[in-house]
């Protein structure tokens, strides 16, 4: 059974600036575009004095020519660009993606998952490639 | 399938509301409709020109707002960074030169996953303030009667 935890862990045993470039450039090689970053431990320093470990989110579009469905419905933005936390953790790096959406049983319902389920798929192949689960590291 | 539809768990336990002005308008008014609510867009992304989101529509344009606080952003990502794969939560306005859409929804709910416990509240209370910012602009229905009685 599909589990409804909302994201999935990896470890990536790299620094965290070299950690996110690695991150985009696997998401690149599937014909990911990353739309863009937002340096979230910043941004709660700038406004609240409060110092965290370096965190960042990457924003994913898909790929147009590897998607299933000509268009997108405007409503599948509400997950689009899908996120994808990195943050440092000492000595390795965390990355953290949106598990996998879980739509009703309506065709409509599938339907309109269906980019996004595709996107999260692509995703997680794309950091499979380059990280572990930490239940796999022995 | 169209843009006044409920076409999925997504869209029913999300919002839609119509806005009848051009889209550059449109977003104008969200924007000020978010700041009055004390809540700040930290980016946004026009993926107007992305082929998928153009509905066979060439004058059609889609913009994703991402909307937070900081002081829920910590809230939420503090014990557990995972929380920022729900947020900041999108809202959405598509719209042409006469009439806009703006969308949002709890991304927890829509998505039926469950954030990280400790982010749980402070989601909610993220998701309750752009419902308030937003929930008074007209429904679909609504704008329909106006058009009619013109």
């Amino acid at each position: 059974m599909a589990s409804d935890v909302g994201s999935i862990r990896y470890s990536l045993r790299e620094p965290f600036e070299r950690a996110v470039e690695s991150v985009c450039s696997s998401l690149a090689n599937r014909g990911l575009e990353v739309a863009g970053q937002l340096d979230i431990s910043r941004r709660v320093e700038r406004h609240l004095g409060i110092v965290l470990p370096a965190c960042k989110i990457v924003f994913v579009l898909p790929d147009p020519f590897a998607l299933g469905a000509p268009v997108i419905h405007p409503w599948a933005a509400i997950f689009l660009p899908l996120h994808i936390v990195i943050s440092d953790n000492d000595t390795q790096t965390e990355i953290e993606v949106q598990n996998r959406v879980r739509p009703g049983s309506e065709d409509t319902a599938q339907a309109l998952a269906a980019p996004i389920l595709q996107t999260q798929t692509e995703i997680l192949a794309a950091i499979e490639a380059i990280a572990v689960r930490p239940s796999q590291v022995v | 399938m169209n843009e006044k539809g409920a076409p999925m768990n997504i869209a029913t336990t999300g919002n839609t509301r119509v806005i009848p002005e051009p889209f550059g308008k449109a977003v104008g008014k969200i924007r000020r409709l978010l700041l009055d609510a004390g809540l700040s867009v930290v980016g946004e992304f026009d993926v107007s020109n992305e082929p998928y989101f153009q509905l066979g529509i060439a004058t059609r344009s889609c913009l994703v707002l991402l909307v937070d606080t900081p002081a829920l952003l910590f809230e939420c990502i503090a014990l557990d960074r995972a929380a920022a794969v729900f947020l900041p939560v999108h809202v959405v306005i598509s719209g042409d030169r006469d009439t806009s859409y703006v969308h949002w929804a709890n991304p927890m709910t829509g998505s039926g996953l469950r954030p990280p416990a400790p982010a749980k509240m402070p989601l909610e209370n993220l998701c309750a303030r752009v419902t308030q910012a937003l929930s008074g602009l007209p429904q679909a229905a609504e704008v329909a009667l106006q058009r009619q009685s013109q």
